[in-house]
């Protein structure tokens, strides 16, 4: 197995927007040539650190590499390298499709004929509407359009914002087949964000979740997604000791984030061994439950407290 | 930069409310035209009334010149709203429509975009004064053949010879450039702090009708503000329709114009290469 090259670098990222941390020590990297999930309810922080990724918003602290680069110094260099969808796939609707990619290809910095113009709108299937003015175009069409300028300067990263918002069944799954098209076949990288785990699920090779501009889980979605790994609920008569005494023992890289008592993400096997280690180090364990699987997990992190409690009920 | 300027003014150019412009001077001065090409001299002896007691003037007083100088002193009022109508889109257009941050994550600089987008502003700036010098001034010609220009001040007649006319005209719509590019760095930098261009349009408008308010009215207390309104200095374009020209007077309007324009321009650049794109 060979180590792949580091694309992106993220350390303690940090921005804050007048008294609200939106994004809080975020620290990630990414694999060259896969596809690398993105994955956080609304409002998560995701936007906010691809705006950063692409040097709309500069950060409070922290810092961003790039293809071994520094973002801050190297601007220029790296975003030619870089084509991004950054949430809805704005373009100048009273141009026409080949209008704004030929814009696009230019601002790129890349001179672009009209051949292959034809053929990057045509890869999206809007080679028949190529002279048809955005503005008559459905969601779906913006989108595929958004995607063919993200595209045209042949960048070696996509970047990719909940790019399957707003379409039909079809429209996500051509969009799902492009992206895994663009890293097998032509051997790009694609970092992707939504709220959808489904959708990380079945595209993307490594993923890192956040929550409220945190950090709450990262690797690769086949070990993430362990269907034999469990979420454990513990109560305890002092939850906030017993924290402290998994924070020293060897259960610490099982803890979990839990909005109520504490969490440990681990084997169903191993349950009774952690009974036997709490009551040994003298905790008075109250209630302590396999609560759902880790699918069910992130799926309660990654959606909104009203679709869940729906979901539960 | 030349590259991004041209997109600029390819995007420019392929809006539909860029042409608004055009056909509304357009409107006006065919209008103006056409009302003192049938009714021109009933509007002379009305504005001459105080003069034709005391003087007689011979010759073709409703000529080209006159009228067009009559159109420039009613249509250079109205034209700011026309230059912010563009300009004042410029940036919060672009934040509206979302396209900003496609613009902004692209491999150039903010100063370069800058720099780019208004340059394209003032080169359509430029294309309307000129379409407005060659229907006002052309057209009138055309109409109204050429003859020597009266320009009424508020205590003389002055009478220009017709062959000292032309160059006067040249002079005047070169100001006119640069007090609109004036106009349109103002809207441009309102542009920069909004998210859509509504905002920058009206408050261009509202500045300049507050400044022209101060700069009209004879009271003491403005009187002392007026050197340092760009407004005033605007109006100037009428200097070349001295005998002499007072170049001096000119010459430092011009630099205060332009004095407006580095410093607007300058802010834009300060603000925008620090601001964080959310739209």
């Amino acid at each position: 197995m060979h180590m792949r090259e580091t694309l992106i670098s993220v350390n303690n990222l940090v921005k804050d927007f007048k008294g609200l941390r939106a994004v809080n020590g975020l620290s990630f990297t990414v694999p060259q040539g896969e596809v690398y999930g993105f994955l956080g309810q609304n409002g998560a922080g995701k936007s906010t650190t691809i705006r950063m990724l692409l040097t709309l918003v500069q950060p409070t602290s922290g810092s961003i590499q790039l293809f071994g680069q520094n973002l801050t110094t190297e601007r220029h260099t790296i975003l030619r390298q870089v084509g991004a969808v950054i949430e809805r796939p704005d373009l100048y609707k009273y141009l026409t499709a080949y209008d704004n990619l030929r814009i696009m290809a230019r601002l790129s910095g890349v001179k672009v004929g009209q051949k292959e113009l034809m053929r990057e709108l045509e890869r999206v299937g809007l080679g028949q509407r190529a002279h048809s003015r955005v503005k008559t175009f459905s969601q779906g069409m913006k989108q595929r359009l958004g995607i063919a300028c993200a595209l045209i300067h042949n960048p070696q990263l996509i970047i990719l914002d909940e790019p399957t918002n707003g379409l039909d069944p079809q429209g996500i799954a051509d969009i799902r087949n492009l992206i895994l098209h663009l890293v097998k076949n032509e051997g790009k990288s694609v970092f992707v964000s939504s709220h959808l785990l489904s959708e990380i699920q079945l595209i993307a090779d490594s993923m890192l979740i956040i929550d409220k501009g945190r950090e709450v889980a990262q690797g690769r979605v086949s070990e993430l997604l362990n269907p034999s790994e469990t979420i454990v609920q513990l109560h305890t008569t002092d939850d906030a000791a017993t924290t402290q005494w998994l924070q020293a023992s060897q259960w610490q890289q099982h803890l979990a984030p839990a909005a109520d008592g504490i969490q440990l993400r681990l084997h169903s096997n191993r349950i009774p061994l952690l009974n036997r280690d709490l009551v040994g180090a003298g905790v008075d364990v109250l209630s302590l439950q396999s609560r759902h699987s880790l699918e069910d997990y992130f799926l309660s992190l990654t959606t909104s407290n009203q679709h869940v409690a729906a979901y539960q009920h | 930069m030349w590259q991004l300027t041209s997109i600029e003014l390819f995007k420019i150019f392929k809006k539909p409310r860029t042409y608004i412009s055009f056909v509304a001077i357009a409107s006006i001065i065919l209008l103006v035209q056409l009302a003192l090409y049938v009714d021109g001299e009933t509007y002379l002896s009305f504005v001459m009334q105080s003069v034709n007691e005391t003087f007689s003037i011979e010759g073709k007083r409703l000529n080209g010149y006159f009228v067009c100088y009559t159109i420039l002193q009613t249509l250079l009022v109205h034209v700011p709203l026309l230059i912010a109508l563009v300009a004042g889109d410029m940036l919060a257009g672009e934040a509206n429509m979302g396209t900003l941050r496609l613009l902004a994550s692209k491999p150039i600089s903010r100063s370069g975009l800058v720099l780019s987008k208004f340059a394209a502003t003032t080169v359509y700036t430029i294309a309307l004064l000129v379409f407005m010098a060659a229907l006002s001034l052309g057209l009138s010609i055309l109409l109204f053949g050429t003859s020597d220009l009266m320009v009424f001040k508020s205590d003389m007649l002055l009478i220009l010879s017709q062959k000292d006319v032309l160059w006067r005209y040249f002079g005047a719509f070169g100001f006119a450039m640069l007090a609109m590019t004036t106009v349109a760095s103002l809207a441009f930098l309102l542009s920069v702090f909004a998210e859509n261009s509504i905002g920058p349009i009206i408050s261009t408008m509202s500045i300049i009708i507050l400044f022209t308010i101060l700069t009209t009215m004879d009271i003491p207390l403005f009187n002392s503000l007026k050197p340092f309104l760009f407004t005033n200095h605007m109006l100037n374009w009428k200097g070349f329709f001295e005998d002499p020209v007072d170049y001096r007077e000119v010459l430092k309007s011009a630099g205060i114009l332009v004095a407006h324009i580095v410093l607007f321009l300058s802010v834009v650049i300060f603000v925008f290469r620090k601001k964080d794109i959310l739209s």
